[in-house]
């Protein structure tokens, strides 16, 4: 069995035996990961690691709330692809997390948690500032360490690297308890470490890779499924191969979009409870469904009888926990996704199915996406003039409700990485802080926040971090004044009933832009969208742009729960 | 350390209590008491042992269940390599319950190996379930190999010690029962017999009965824990975890 790691190259400086703390080395370490940037919040327990960042090149973020911190690593992670990683301390800094740990879980980012714990001594003792990290976040980490022994430091931080950075990524936490931080160890960074349990399959199985050429050639009505997976797995190039072979039509998940280009003709946009009806539509008339990096989610299949019904899957991802957990599938492949596309590419003629392809483009003709452009503002309109007015490698964070679900369907992307969204999770209050970590990671390029008034208050305090590093994010906020996801809950299962989603006080957003040192604007026509927007994304500060779209708007298609995806209201 | 989970015996499956047709039950191998055409979950025999004290499971009487997915109930006995690392049982004790798992029994001891524990966990669902159990499980980084032994020709053991109600005029009866079990008696009391007794479910269930009449005290009861007959070792194969990464 080789090792993980094994060349990995680390330089020589930092595996000459020197006797540091086991905060130092942790920082150490982190330096040799190549870790630049971490976000977090300083406190007792996590004191002495804070002494060793001090004296060290990676850059700390002070963000005003922890869960913005681990919101942040992510957003970071998906942006540039490496690890993010975010630090707080025991108790409620290591409480706060939860929800960014969570949202990064249920989305496969690859991230490492560092959390201070009371001293050894005190441990299990209900202590100031005590709570079981490791056991809280058992069910939302990939994997998490307790660090028990100050000599595996060096080798837990290796394990933790691997393990949220290859396979299916995901969070990893290392909580480490004070005494234990400021114990002093012979520091060496193992170039490998032993893992017996741990081996994801990258290549798929040939034998199942020529099946799956076999169906793919056999198909008439091929559709192609893609999902995170394919960011993931940097795919796109593949996907794209693929679907021009075979002339198969793309629809995406919401963690897949931007892995196909927005334009390209097959592009059939998202599926699903949100979905465009032409890609529901598909999804449901095709004879083979390839679904590539995607978990068949309940808010893509809905009724799991109606979903694909004439259709063979062919099931691609690098977790066999996956395959066959919601829907049953013909042909599974588990393997790395880029692998597995590449494996399966030789294997495939050129084809066109004509009558099936005109028969998307009918479809796609005759279920356009459409809202009605008259009384107030249209929170559609301001998205389709946003995609208009953004450069094309523009990066979109989006929060959680209705204008996610806007933006994933009036929203076009060249590019993988360009769109981040919490998924799985649907944690509100995620963008803002996402952003920052966006911004970081990609200083080049311009990151719009397009938000709710709901989520912008979820973590509305990250405006200040955003301002100390002089972060010019382009904040579009869709004021509706109310929780608008809800509401449209509401209506449609609640029989109109509406409680607790307005929001009975008017916030002045663009006053408060000004008091954050950012530009403030209030649209609330047509006129001034298309007057302040290309300002707003052409200024070099950050800016926000209040927009106060109409109340009753809904997100449409909907497909009501317990429906076959292609029986969606409209 | 020795730990053993009670059974919930079918709870999960409420939409079975009905009179439904009894094409739901199949009698399966050796079992040749009941023949009622129109059984249903009330009438699974061990269902009257669920009530009759902690400890106390139902009969394994070897029937076909079928769920509401359709999927045939089966109970598996799996073995599980897992690095012996702290927090390794809340791991899969955790996965079990959050998952929605039924666990029948969990053993866990070290093996030859002080860096490896050996889990034998006996859990009850369809081809789906334990696809999927056995899919979760492989995805803890502590968890090394599964291997389902139900698959194979395997020993099955378990521990019980039995204190019953001994009176003197039923003492040479109890004896005799102890005989013929092969059980042992490791305890007396003025008024009880403490007896342990190892041996397959089957054994130990009958004992149980046995002694039922007598009155018992207390009873407490290991997991299973098996192996595969002949020379084969109980792990074998690597399942989905197949191939190295560098």
């Amino acid at each position: 069995m080789r090792a993980f790691g094994e060349g990995a190259g680390c330089p020589d400086w930092g595996n000459r035996a020197v006797e540091i703390t086991v905060a130092e080395a942790l920082v150490r370490c982190l330096e040799q990961e190549g870790v630049e940037i971490v976000f977090g919040i300083p406190g007792g327990a996590i004191l002495p690691v804070y002494d060793a960042l001090r004296h060290s090149s990676i850059r700390h973020i002070l963000v005003r709330h922890e869960q913005a911190a681990a919101h942040a690593a992510d957003g970071y992670a998906r942006v540039t692809g490496k690890v993010g990683v975010c630090v707080a301390t025991s108790g409620p800094g290591a409480t706060n997390l939860v929800t960014g740990i969570a949202n990064a879980y249920m989305d496969s980012v690859p991230m490492i948690i560092i959390t201070g714990q009371v001293a050894t001594s005190l441990v299990g003792t209900d202590a100031f500032q005590e709570v079981d990290i490791t056991g809280i976040t058992l069910p939302i980490t990939k994997h998490n360490f307790l660090v028990k022994d100050p000599a595996a430091l060096p080798v837990i931080v290796k394990k933790a690297f691997i393990i949220a950075s290859t396979g299916r990524p995901g969070p990893v936490l290392i909580d480490i308890p004070k005494d234990i931080a400021e114990t002093r160890i012979k520091f060496k960074y193992p170039k490998t470490v032993e893992l017996p349990g741990y081996k994801p399959t990258y290549r798929g199985h040939p034998s199942m890779v020529q099946q799956a050429a076999r169906m793919i050639m056999e198909s008439e009505r091929p559709v192609i499924y893609a999902g995170g997976g394919v960011r993931i797995a940097n795919a796109a190039p593949e996907l794209l191969q693929l679907a021009e072979t075979i002339s198969a039509p793309v629809t995406h998940t919401l963690m897949g979009l931007g892995c196909f280009p927005g334009n390209h003709p097959l592009f059939l946009g998202m599926l699903g409870l949100h979905g465009t009806r032409y890609a529901n539509q598909a999804v449901t008339e095709c004879d083979c469904l390839i679904a590539v990096g995607a978990r068949f989610d309940d808010r893509v299949v809905s009724k799991v009888s109606g979903f694909a019904p004439t259709a063979k899957i062919i099931h691609i991802d690098i977790d066999p926990a996956e395959i066959g957990k919601n829907v049953r599938t013909h042909l599974p492949i588990v393997g790395d996704v880029k692998n597995v596309l590449g494996a399966i590419l030789p294997l495939l003629k050129k084809k066109e199915n004509a009558a099936w392809v005109a028969r998307v483009q009918q479809l796609k003709k005759d279920y356009a996406l459409r809202y009605k452009r008259e009384g107030m503002l249209k929170p559609q309109y301001v998205l389709e003039k946003l995609n208009e007015f953004k450069d094309d490698d523009a990066i979109v964070v989006t929060d959680v409700g209705q204008h996610q679900m806007w933006a994933a369907q009036y929203m076009r992307f060249k590019e993988p990485r360009s769109f981040l969204s919490s998924g799985g999770l649907g944690a509100m209050g995620f963008c803002l802080p996402a952003a920052l970590g966006a911004k970081l990671g990609a200083p080049d390029r311009t990151v719009i926040v397009v938000i709710g008034d709901g989520g912008i208050q979820m973590n509305m305090q990250e405006l200040g971090t955003a301002a100390e590093h002089k972060l010019p994010l382009k904040i579009i906020i869709l004021n509706n004044q109310r929780l608008g996801m809800v509401r449209q809950l509401q209506e449609f299962y609640c029989d109109k009933r509406y409680f607790a989603v307005d929001f009975h006080f008017d916030l002045d957003f663009a006053a408060l832009a000004r008091l954050y040192g950012m530009e403030g604007y209030t649209v609330k026509t047509e006129e001034q969208l298309l007057e302040i927007l290309p300002r707003a994304l052409s200024s070099p500060e950050g800016v926000i742009v209040n927009c106060i779209v109409d109340r009753e708007e809904n997100v449409l298609p909907m497909v009501l729960s317990g429906s076959p995806i292609n029986e969606a209201i409209d | 350390m020795l730990i053993c989970l009670p059974v919930l015996a079918a709870s999960f499956c409420p939409g079975l209590k009905s009179n439904r047709p009894l094409d739901r039950y199949h009698k399966l191998e050796g079992f040749t008491g009941f023949n009622n055409e129109n059984m249903c979950e009330a009438d699974i025999p061990g269902k009257a042992w669920a009530g009759a004290g902690p400890g106390v499971r139902c009969l394994e009487l070897r029937f076909l269940r079928h769920n509401l997915r359709g999927g045939v109930m089966m109970k598996h006995t799996l073995s599980v390599l897992v690095e012996n690392n702290p927090g390794v049982l809340a791991r899969v004790a955790g996965l079990f319950s959050r998952r929605g798992f039924n666990i029948d029994s969990l053993a866990v001891g070290r093996t030859e190996n002080p860096r490896v524990s050996r889990m034998t966990i006996v859990v009850e669902g369809d081809d789906f379930t334990l696809e999927q159990v056995n899919k979760q499980l492989h995805k803890l980084v502590d968890v090394i190999k599964i291997s389902d032994l139900t698959k194979d020709a395997y020993v099955d053991r378990e521990l019980v010690m039995i204190k019953v109600f001994a009176e003197p005029s039923s003492r040479a009866e109890i004896m005799q029962l102890v005989d013929i079990f092969r059980a042992r008696i490791v305890d007396v009391g003025p008024k009880t017999l403490t007896i342990e007794v190892t041996g397959n479910s089957g054994k130990i269930d009958a004992f149980e009965l046995s002694l039922r009449p007598f009155g018992i005290k207390e009873l407490v009861r290991t997991g299973k824990i098996a192996m595969l007959r002949g020379y084969k070792n109980s792990i074998k194969g690597n399942n989905h975890k197949e191939e190295d990464v560098s």
